[in-house]
Order: structure tokens, then C-alpha cells, then sequence
């Protein structure tokens, strides 16, 4: 045996546990998803084969078109969002400044949060009859926000809540990156007269272009998986005004009993966000080459 | 290494360091109960029947005296397995797809077709059927039985009725509000206390609330059956060929909403009830289950009138069944099943739990129950127009996908408040029509 | 007087401060409000709320905290849930450490789809594994018993993702030099990575027990006795079929999250040196 091969194997031999782990608790339980979506499955009995009739009902599934607007939408919005305002919080927390501990401890508690207690949480404090957030709004002479039976307010909700709880990963993980940017390069461009704004767009946003790039991945998937904080806080509704993918999936898996149909509908989130990855990842590594 | 004197020694530390640890560990482990894998098919003696089931305190206490009564009569123990109510299902599915399925079961009415349909089940034994069959009420036994036999019991029941807060209804000027199901108001009259009480409202509040939300979804067809239609054709295998019913409760309950009767929240898919808007005075009138009057309690006074009725009087099917699994323990299973409808049993269960015989034998009327007594009977007199016909309709086997259905197709209705009802009905029927044809 | 001296530049700096403490101080408040008022409302007496009438502060007291964990064994919850969450944050932990170096520092065949396949797996929706994976875990004979709620779920590819973007940040000369030392792969993983790893291990620690504790819909299936339920699970029962009263749910919402924030508060400071470098290339 070379030591090559050995090399090889050892480095085997420490992925093992994660290889095991993954085959036989990931990627066999995805196997027999991907076959329970070609059935009729409803959770009892002997499931039938339909082939692709589960894919094929989505086509014509005005609410899984529904959903996927309001997941594509909830991204589009929520990650720029969370970005924007972490990149923000991390500037205010860099440097000195008085309380910065206490500071960086408040904004990333919620993070530790389930999503359950989050969802209760918004639901107490929105409700649209008995909530804090109208009666406040009532004492400035603001009329009653319908939270719950308007759509654009429940989605709102949905936003403010998820914003809430991930905006201080975004802000630590950018605190860290915003560290590293070179102080030479910001005091040349001052020097050369340049804006806060100016240094902001053309110093230190290229300098962390690989962590927005990180940061963007992990919020986009995190987005896709939203489930608890829907489920619980509005049940996809008014209407279908906040239905996202991964709820409605479980919707129709769970309650309407259709397990095929809600594991093909989970399947396609699957290969659409990886799908996106991939070429958004393609995109990145195209784009540092071309620099 | 660079230090070899030191080094064993320092290693020689952190090894004991290690196997304290490790120690303290495996320790723990063969302490903590749940780190011991449970040997297969031994953690139950074969004598032992498994019910599995949600329970409230109440709940919980009235099926151990089941459990308890069943072993000193036969000698056979009963163990309780109680999940979260919205884990109950999951439980049985999982536990079924992997040969490990509980005896018996609690589940609604709406969910035991899906059970029956799917060949998981043991009908009871036809001389037993034929025995308990006269003692239960007609719409109760159709619950839970097809062509096949009689899956389960019919546990015992529920329904609705209209709470109504006093003060709220006489600065209406409403008085007379209806105790007898005989004297329920109609449809239009209804909506006229509704708009009259609406009116006299302070700001923030409004007239009525009705429990459809999530699975309660299915009590919206309590207003197709009043008006004398169906959802679903005859052969229960289609959705009805005429939607003039459904068009008539369209009209009446978008009414609610265009006019704001109701909280405009108080959608399908919300996760508020109706007992909670009530008790917060944001509505003066709520559809409220019977099963909701151990915990009710608000600081002002109020009466239960009947459901509204039009060509006829309907009330919705609550209430649970007990479900026998097909499996080695099924004849005792049924054996218990039938126990706890007994009509003593079912007596005691009702009277500590709140909830409604399905026997005719068992005297309503002399039940003590300790929460609300007179109400408890005027809900007693509604359970009496729970219709056989709208039973059938409620209890197919897909009927959790029509209940789906019509949560998601009665909030695009009640939210779409212009468009036409014929349109709206038309959406909803193809879309059932979808589900049941599955 | 200091500001007298100050030079503009000097000046304008303290200015700044000030701005971005007040900026701070506004954001922390609104960051607090919601936790501040779950408190506020979980200590308030059951049923108090019904009205839709805000907390009373001479009503505050533990009431509702008390009630629920008298009517509950709400202890034996929280000891489950700490029992399975220790064990699942030692073995994660140390599947995320391995694979994070091999995957960060070493080149085999293979490494390419091993580390692609492993990012893949965060894109499957859980819900949709649920049933599978149910299955084979009774297929095991693990149903009821915490290896069910453990050994599934450690398979954690945001913990292996992170592990491997902060280990490559470690430079290759000093893997180097201790491989020069005579070292050999795992003495390079023990005497090299691992103490450079602590604000790492602080990340997975913090993060893999909040998983583990917050985790609801897993255990919940995969346990049958009410006797070995983890917290949030068992606080389920205090939603109940029907009724939902808010100082009850919060009270549950507060005892559960407790034991998580004050992990947080003492790893903190590790856990966001740790959190701030793995984000770099």
C-alpha cells in the first residue's frame, strides 16, 4: 500500500462516521420518498402507482402555484432584507461602542428561538382583535391593522417574524467579515475624498462579497424550509395569501391525508432550491473568474 | 515528540480524565431508561391490550375507570397511550406501516373512513353488531359502518349551538331569544338579531362568530343540510349534481363577512375559536361545542339557543369513535370496545366529560353533568337533528381531503366577497368533486 | 475639558458613537419587545388575557409557571430533553469536527461529491422525511427510545459546512509543520485542529443543542411514551384540543426556551468569535 492510498484512506476512515450517518438516515429515507411520491400513498393501507400523476396534478394546482409565488416572493423579500439589516447592525457593532456585548447578545437571541415559540409569539402580539401591536396603533389614533384577514398584513407578519429571528446570524457572521477588510484600503479611499456611501459600495461590500455569497445560500434554503412559523402563526392563510411550499406539503401529506401528493410536492422543493444553488454557485465562481 | 519526559504522564492524566468521564457516561445511560433499547414485541405482554388516544385531565381519568372496569370484569389490562391530539393519527399510521399499531384507537367520525376504507380494521363480530345496533341511535351507528360490517364504536357525540351573551342581545332589543329546537330562529331571522346586535355594538365588536376553523371546516355543511342539499351526490362518489343548497348557505355566510357580522379573521383557516372571541365580548354570539362547556368561563351572563334553521333543522356530527385494529388482539380489542358503550359506561363517561350519549337507552335527561346542566340539555334536544344523510356525507373514506378542500375554497369565498355565489359554489363543488372522484 | 482638545476628526468620531449607540439601543428595544412581552404575559394569571386586555403588573407573579409545571411532569421532560440533547451535541460534534478537517484540509478522490452530496441533504424539506425515516428507524427496533430521537438527526450538514469554512481558514503551514514533527493525520486532528477549533466547538455546541432542544415534529413521532418526551414536545399537551389560553402557552413557550438562552449567554462569547470566522472563505 502506498502512502498514498493510506493517506486516502485515513481521510476515509474520518468521513466515515458522516458517511454512515448520511447514506443510511439521508439519503436511503430520500430514496423512499422519491417512491412514495409515484404513489397514491395516503398514510394507511397499500399505497397504488400513479407514475408521474402526482407531478402532473401540480401543473393544474392552483395552490401549489400559489405557494410557490408566496415562497419565491418571501425569499426575495426576506433575504435582501435580512442581508441589508445584518450588514447594517454589523457596522453599528463595530468598533467601540458603548454595551457592544450586551448589544450583539440581544440582536442574536432570538436566533437560539424554536420556531414554534416564534410563531406564538407573533400570533399573540398581531392579533388583530386583542394584540398589543393594534391597541398601540388604536392609543395614536391609527385604525386596526388587519393582521390576520388581509393578506399583505399576514405576510407582513410572516416577514417581520422571520426577520426577527435570523437577523442577528447575518449581523455576527458579517461583524466577523467586516473585521478582515483591509483599514488601508477604506483610508486611501478617504484620503482620495471619497463618501461614506462610496466607501461603503465600492470598499467593503466587494471585501465581503464572500460572505454575502455564504450568507445568501444558507438564508435561501433556510427560507425554502420555513414551516413552524407559518404553520402555527397563520396556517397559510387568509385565503392562501401566505401558503409557502413546505407548509402545503405537509398540508395535503398530513391532514387531507394524500401522502403521495404532499411527498411529491416536497420532492419538487428539493431539486428547485437545489437546482438554484447550483446555479447561483456557477454564477459565483463564473463571476470571480471573470475578476 | 519534543517533550517525552513529560508527555506520558500528562497523556496518562487526561486518560483517566477520559474514562471518569466515559464512566459517568455509561453510567447515565444504563440509568436513563430511554437510552435502553426496547426489545422487540416483548415491551407489551401479548395480553395487554394498547388504546391509543388524546385526553384532557377529564378525558384521562374517565377512560382509566374504563380501563380499570374492563380488567375487574374480564382480567384484562388496558394500557393508555396518550399523544397530543394532533399527533393521535400519526401515531396509528406509523405505528400500523410498521406492523406495530396500537389495539384500538380514538378518532372522529370524519377521520375513521379513510381507516375503514384501507382494510385496517375488524368489524365487529355481527352478533355483537346485532346486539348493540338497536341501542344506538340511527346517524351514530351509519357513522361508523358500510357494506362491509361496523368498524368501531360510536363512542359518544357532540355538537353546536349558538352562545348568546344577554347584555349584548337585550341593548338589541332582542329578548326572546329561542331555548327549544322547535322555536330556532331562521336563516332570516337570524340574520336579523345578527345585524340588530351588530349595530348596538361598541367599537371593536361585532355579532357572531361560527366554529369552522381547520378541521371544524365540515360544520360549514350544517348550512347546505338546513337548506335541504347535499355535497355529495347520492353514491357519495361525486360532488352534488345540484348546487342550489350550496349557493344558498354561500349566500347567508358570505353575508356574514360582506356585512361584518362576524370578525372578519374569523376565517377557516384561522387558528382562533370561537369559545375565545366570545369570552373576549368581541362577538356576542358563538357557535360553540358542547365539549367546551367544562372550560367556559366568562364574567357575564348568557344562554344557548339552537342551530338557525331553514327547510329543515341540521346539526353537525361531533363526538369520537373507538376503532378496532385488525390484529392477534383484535377479539379482545372489540371486547373492550364494546364495553365502554355499554349504556352504564357511556352514562358515566358523558357525565364526567361533558360530552353526549349515542345510546338511546341512556337517559339523557337524568344525567348529572357538572358543568352547565340546563345548557347540557338543550344540547341533549340539538343532537336529535344531527342528520343520517349529511353522517354519510362526512364520514368517507377521503373525507379529511374534502375537509381540506373546503377550508381552503371557503376562505377564497368568504375573503372574494363580490364575486357571484353560483361561481363560488361552482368552484367548490368541482374541486370537492376532485377529492371524492381520488 | 477633553472636548475642547479634541480634534475635529476626534470629535466627529464621539459624535458617532453616540449615533450608533442610540441606533443600537433603539434596535435592541424593538429586538427585546417580543420576548419582553412573552415574559410579561406568561406570568400573568391563567385566563387573565381573555378580555383582550394587556398585562397587569400587580398581577405578575408565577401562577401560571407553577400551575403548568404542577399539572405536568414537566422535570422529567426537561431531563429527557438535556439527556438527548447532550449525547446528540457529543456525537454530532464529533462527526461535524471530522468530517469538517477531512473536507477543509485534505485532498482525496471523491471529495468533490462527498462534500457536495453532504450540502445537498440541507435543501430536502423534513417534513417529507418523516415517514422514511420512521420506518427504518422502527425497522431498527429504536422506536421509543432516545437513539431514535439521536442517531437520525446527527447527520447535520450546516454543522459539517461550518466546521469545513473554519478549518480552512486555519493555515496549511502549520498542518505542515506538525506532519514535518512526525505527526500523523488524526495526532494533526487532535494536537493541531482541535485547539484551534475551541470558538468552532462552542458554534456546533450551541447550535447543534439548540436543534436538538428546539426539535418538535421528530421526536414526537419517534417517541411513544409520554414518560420519555423532551420539553417542547410534552408542553404540546398544554395547547390542548380545543382551548387556547395565552399565559399558559407562553409560560410552556418560557420554560422551554430558558435552559436555551442560558446555554447562549454563557457560550456567547465563543460562539460568535466562532460564528464570525466561519463565514470568511
Amino acid at each position: 500500500m502506498t502512502a498514498r492510498v493510506r493517506e486516502h484512506l485515513t481521510s476515509y476512515a474520518m468521513l466515515l462516521p458522516a458517511l454512515v450517518l448520511f447514506g443510511v438516515f439521508l439519503f436511503a429515507p430520500l430514496v423512499s420518498a422519491v417512491v412514495t411520491s409515484f404513489t397514491s400513498d395516503s398514510g394507511v393501507g397499500a399505497p397504488e402507482w400513479v407514475g408521474l400523476g402526482n407531478y402532473r396534478r401540480m401543473l393544474d394546482d392552483d395552490a401549489f402555484w400559489r405557494a410557490s409565488f408566496n415562497t419565491v416572493l418571501l425569499a426575495g423579500v426576506s433575504v435582501p432584507l435580512a442581508l441589508g439589516l445584518g450588514l447594517g447592525i454589523a457596522m453599528l457593532l463595530q468598533g467601540e461602542v458603548r454595551g457592544r456585548a450586551l448589544f450583539r447578545s440581544i440582536v442574536l437571541a432570538p436566533v437560539v428561538i424554536s420556531g414554534v415559540v416564534v410563531a406564538m409569539a407573533g400570533r399573540f402580539i398581531f392579533d388583530e382583535n386583542v394584540g398589543v401591536v393594534n391597541t398601540a396603533l388604536g392609543w395614536v389614533g391609527l385604525g386596526p391593522v388587519s393582521w390576520q384577514s388581509g393578506g399583505g398584513p399576514a405576510m407582513l407578519v410572516v416577514l417581520l417574524m422571520l426577520t426577527w429571528s435570523r437577523v442577528g446570524l447575518a449581523a455576527i457572521i458579517y461583524l466577523g467579515a467586516l473585521q478582515n477588510v483591509d483599514d488601508n484600503l477604506h483610508e486611501a479611499a478617504a484620503l482620495d475624498g471619497a463618501g461614506w456611501w462610496h466607501r461603503l459600495r465600492h470598499v467593503t461590500v466587494p471585501q465581503i462579497q464572500p460572505t454575502t455569497f455564504f450568507l445568501t445560500v444558507i438564508l435561501v434554503i433556510e427560507t425554502f424550509q420555513v414551516f413552524d412559523l407559518v404553520w402555527v402563526m397563520t396556517g397559510g392563510g387568509p385565503g392562501r395569501a401566505t401558503e409557502l411550499l413546505v407548509t402545503y406539503a405537509y398540508a395535503e401529506g398530513f391532514e387531507a391525508r394524500q401522502l403521495g401528493y404532499g411527498t411529491a410536492l416536497g420532492v419538487v422543493v428539493f431539486v428547485v432550491i437545489l437546482a438554484a444553488t447550483v446555479l447561483w454557485w456557477r454564477a459565483q465562481r463564473d463571476a470571480e473568474e471573470s475578476l | 515528540m519534543r517533550d517525552g519526559t513529560t508527555a506520558p504522564a500528562g497523556r496518562s492524566l487526561r486518560v483517566t480524565r477520559r474514562a471518569a468521564l466515559l464512566g459517568a457516561a455509561t453510567a447515565c445511560l444504563s440509568g436513563c431508561t430511554g437510552f435502553r433499547l426496547p426489545d422487540s414485541g416483548a415491551d407489551r405482554p401479548t395480553d395487554v391490550l394498547q388504546l391509543t388516544l388524546w385526553a384532557g385531565p377529564e378525558e384521562e381519568a374517565a377512560f382509566r375507570a374504563l380501563a380499570d372496569g374492563f380488567r375487574a370484569e374480564t382480567g384484562v389490562e388496558v394500557r393508555l397511550q396518550i399523544v397530543p391530539f394532533s399527533q393521535t393519527l400519526t401515531t396509528v399510521d406509523t405505528g400500523l406501516r410498521t406492523g406495530a399499531p396500537p389495539d384500538l384507537f380514538r378518532v372522529t367520525y370524519n377521520d375513521i373512513g379513510l381507516y375503514r376504507s384501507q382494510g385496517v380494521l375488524r368489524a365487529l363480530d355481527p352478533s355483537v353488531a346485532a346486539e348493540l345496533e338497536p341501542a344506538v341511535a340511527e346517524q351514530f351507528w351509519a357513522a361508523v359502518t358500510d357494506e362491509d360490517g361496523t368498524f368501531g364504536v360510536p363512542h359518544h357525540t357532540d355538537t353546536s349551538m349558538v352562545l348568546v351573551n344577554t347584555a349584548a342581545a337585550e341593548a338589541a332589543g332582542v329578548t326572546d331569544v329561542p331555548e327549544r329546537l322547535d322555536d330556532a330562529w331562521t336563516w332570516e331571522e337570524f340574520l336579523d338579531v345578527s345585524r340588530r346586535v351588530a349595530d348596538s355594538a361598541g367599537a371593536g365588536r361585532t355579532a357572531l362568530a361560527v366554529n369552522w376553523q381547520q378541521a371544524g371546516a365540515y360544520r360549514w355543511l350544517n348550512w347546505v343540510d338546513q337548506a335541504d342539499g347535499r355535497l355529495l351526490s347520492e353514491g357519495l362518489d361525486d360532488a352534488a349534481p345540484d348546487p342550489s343548497a350550496v349557493v344558498a348557505a354561500l349566500d347567508v355566510t358570505r353575508t356574514f363577512f360582506r356585512e361584518g357580522l362576524t370578525p372578519s379573521s374569523a376565517l377557516p383557516k384561522s387558528s382562533q375559536y370561537t369559545d375565545q372571541l366570545f369570552g373576549a365580548q368581541t362577538v356576542a354570539m358563538a357557535f360553540v361545542g358542547s365539549f367546551t362547556l367544562p372550560g367556559l368561563e366568562v364574567p357575564f351572563d348568557w344562554v344557548a339557543t339552537p342551530l338557525p334553521r331553514q327547510r329543515r333543522a341540521s346539526a353537525d356530527l361531533g363526538g369520537n369513535a373507538l376503532a378496532v385494529v385488525d390484529g392477534p388482539r383484535a377479539e379482545a380489542a372489540a371486547a373492550f370496545a364494546a364495553y365502554c358503550v355499554g349504556a352504564q359506561q357511556q352514562a358515566d363517561f358523558c357525565t364526567a366529560t361533558g360530552v353526549l350519549p349515542t345510546r338511546t337507552d341512556v337517559d339523557a335527561a337524568g344525567l348529572d353533568f357538572p358543568a352547565y346542566p340546563e345548557v347540557m340539555q338543550q344540547y341533549v334536544e340539538q343532537v336529535t337533528v344531527v342528520q343520517p344523510d349529511l353522517v354519510r356525507q362526512v364520514t368517507v373514506p377521503q373525507f379529511n381531503a374534502v375537509n381540506s378542500t373546503l377550508v381552503d375554497q371557503l376562505e377564497l369565498a368568504f375573503l372574494a366577497g363580490e364575486r357571484p355565489a353560483d361561481q363560488v359554489a361552482d368552484d367548490l363543488l368541482r374541486a370537492v368533486a376532485a377529492e371524492v372522484a381520488r | 475639558m477633553s472636548t475642547t482638545t479634541a480634534t475635529p476628526t476626534e470629535r466627529r468620531e464621539r459624535t458617532g458613537r453616540r449615533w450608533r449607540f442610540a441606533a443600537l439601543l433603539l434596535i435592541s428595544l424593538v429586538w427585546l419587545f417580543p420576548l419582553v412581552w412573552m415574559t410579561l404575559t406568561a406570568l400573568s394569571p391563567p385566563g387573565s388575557l381573555v378580555g383582550g386586555g394587556l398585562p397587569r403588573l400587580g398581577d405578575l407573579g408565577l401562577t401560571t409557571v407553577r400551575e403548568a409545571v404542577a399539572t405536568y411532569p414537566v422535570t422529567t421532560w426537561a431531563v429527557n430533553s438535556l439527556a438527548i440533547a447532550v449525547v446528540a451535541v457529543v456525537l454530532t460534534v464529533v462527526v461535524d469536527l471530522l468530517a469538517g478537517y477531512v473536507l477543509a484540509k485534505r485532498r482525496f478522490p471523491g471529495r468533490a461529491v462527498v462534500l457536495m452530496a453532504i450540502v445537498a441533504t440541507l435543501m430536502i424539506p423534513v417534513q417529507v422525511l418523516l415517514i422514511p425515516q420512521f420506518e427504518l428507524v422502527a425497522r431498527l427496533g429504536w422506536v421509543n427510545s432516545y437513539w431514535a430521537v439521536i442517531v437520525p438527526r446527527s447527520a447535520e450538514a450546516f454543522g459539517i459546512f461550518l466546521a469545513r469554512q473554519y478549518l480552512m481558514s486555519i493555515p496549511d503551514e502549520l498542518l505542515e509543520a506538525a506532519r514535518l514533527d512526525g505527526a500523523n493525520q488524526w495526532q494533526v486532528f487532535t494536537r493541531v485542529i482541535l485547539p484551534l477549533a475551541r470558538p468552532l466547538v462552542a458554534v456546533l455546541v450551541v447550535m447543534t443543542f439548540m436543534y436538538r432542544w428546539n426539535e418538535f415534529a421528530w421526536p414526537l413521532v419517534a417517541l411513544r411514551d409520554p414518560d420519555l418526551y423532551t420539553l417542547p414536545v410534552g408542553l404540546a399537551f398544554l395547547q390542548g384540543q380545543y382551548a387556547t389560553d395565552y399565559p399558559t402557552l407562553m409560560a410552556g413557550a418560557l420554560l422551554s426556551m430558558l435552559p436555551i438562552l442560558l446555554l447562549f449567554v454563557v457560550a456567547q462569547r465563543f460562539f460568535v468569535a466562532g460564528l464570525a470566522r466561519s463565514g470568511l472563505k
